[in-house]
């Protein structure tokens, strides 16, 4: 007689669970079924539709590429930062990604207050204990302070007065 | 700078990057201002001489009487670079040939960007692009040019005035950091071929403004140079729309591209004072 209710309690469980289970696949046939009631009776997509998910997509597109570009540059000066042997040193060649702005907007919030401030980051090598000397002399060294000193100068240059840098 | 010396705005920046570098490392500096000056200075005792292609020179390209003897110490800065110096009797490793930007032949000095002249702050842009150009003779046989692109969208330029049309504003000489601020608060800046490898593509995508690089029609200096800034071009191209020079549909289209472009500001990495001033520590073994 002891077994008797713990006999009823696994068949009640057995049973709930048997109904369960066939209400479940009930549920979800049914779902289905309307989803593909719903691709069934749903129109095809008009032309105008197909262009907006082309444009949409080029856009995505453009956007990854626009990135790709964004990190190949990063890139290329990582490699820089390799040949300058600062290695314990972050590359850091771009700005921060900063928030869009509204072009609307007036100057821009202290969120994105000097937006080099990044370059400060990088430390300054190490300053040497020699004592050296040097002498820069050189035609922008004259022409900032006594243009006239070329007319004529002793330096036999082809033309005396060469502060025509015309490519510059 | 000096709006007379203008035309060598990129040189200066050069020497005093490298003035501030040395005072940085403890190398006292001394600069000659004139040809008298230097030919009485003596170089005992002078480690490094810094001359550049054209002031090492007396006449017949031969070297100056007071350099003989030390040419081991000489350096010069070159902006674009060479092979060898002018004349037979000067013979240098064209490595110490120091230059602005990259040279296949030379070694790569540079400059850095000056933080203090920066714009603190990223202000909104115009839709407004800038004439690359602080000289009329950089716009002569572009006069067609700059007016069928003013028709389009205001320009700005730091020249004096020069062609009459009403979308076109001359401000004239800016300083540097009105300048920096200018390019801040405009959408492109507009290359017209000259001047060669100026530091100003560099400014301008420093802040964000795209700059739009002529592809020449005929290669500069010996076929060396493509275009106007091939540095920026290949370092920040997202930042740089090139156009083939006198091209006015392909000049709008970069324009075009510009306006709808909202660019972060760039530096390259070489460029910043630390990268630099650990250049300078290499090239000169301080």
């Amino acid at each position: 007689m002891k077994k008797l209710p713990a006999l009823s309690l696994l068949l009640v469980f057995a049973v709930v669970a048997v109904l369960f289970v066939h209400f479940h696949s009930l549920v979800h046939l049914t779902d289905t079924h309307n989803q593909t009631s719903k691709l069934v009776r749903s129109p095809p997509p008009k032309i105008a539709d197909i262009v907006n998910r082309y444009a949409e997509l080029n856009h995505t597109l453009t956007v990854l590429h626009q990135r790709l570009n964004w990190i190949t540059s990063k890139q290329q000066n990582a490699l820089t930062l390799e040949v300058g042997s600062l290695a314990t040193v972050q590359p850091i060649t771009t700005a921060p990604t900063q928030p869009t702005h509204s072009r609307d907007s007036a100057i821009t919030t202290s969120a994105v207050t000097n937006p080099h401030s990044h370059l400060s980051i990088v430390p300054l090598p190490p300053v040497s204990t020699k004592k050296l000397r040097a002498v820069i002399f050189t035609m922008d060294s004259i022409a900032t302070y006594e243009a006239n000193s070329l007319v004529g100068g002793a330096s036999g240059r082809s033309n005396p007065i060469v502060l025509d840098f015309s490519l510059l | 700078l000096n709006s007379q010396l203008a035309n060598c705005s990129g040189e200066i920046r050069i020497r005093q990057s490298l003035e501030a570098a040395f005072a940085y490392f403890g190398v006292s500096v001394e600069v000659a201002h004139s040809d008298n000056q230097f030919n009485e200075m003596n170089m005992n005792g002078v480690d490094i001489i810094i001359l550049d292609p054209w002031t090492w020179a007396a006449k017949g390209w031969i070297p100056k009487p007071n350099l003989r003897g030390f040419e081991d110490r000489i350096y010069f800065l070159d902006f674009f670079g060479s092979k060898s110096l002018k004349g037979q009797q000067f013979r240098i490793n064209p490595k110490k040939i120091l230059t602005a930007f990259k040279s296949p032949f030379n070694s790569f000095l540079g400059y850095f960007m000056d933080e203090s002249i920066l714009p603190q702050t990223k202000l909104v842009k115009k839709t407004q692009g800038i004439l690359w150009g602080k000289d009329h003779k950089h716009f002569h046989g572009k006069e067609l040019l700059i007016r069928r692109v003013a028709n389009y969208i205001p320009l700005v330029s730091t020249a004096s005035a020069l062609l009459p049309h009403n979308n076109i504003t001359w401000l004239g000489h800016q300083d540097a950091s009105n300048w920096m601020k200018l390019l801040s608060e405009s959408k492109f800046l507009l290359g017209l071929g000259n001047p060669l490898l100026g530091p100003s593509a560099v400014d301008a995508v420093a802040v964000g403004c795209m700059f739009l690089n002529p592809i020449y029609v005929k290669p500069m200096l010996e076929a060396q140079y493509r275009s106007q800034h091939p540095y920026i071009a290949d370092l920040f191209p997202e930042a740089v729309c090139s156009y083939p020079e006198n091209d006015f549909f392909a000049l709008m289209r970069c324009v075009d591209k510009a306006l709808h472009s909202d660019l972060q500001p760039q530096i390259p990495f070489e460029l910043t004072k630390a990268d630099y001033f650990n250049r300078v520590k290499g090239i000169f073994n301080l």
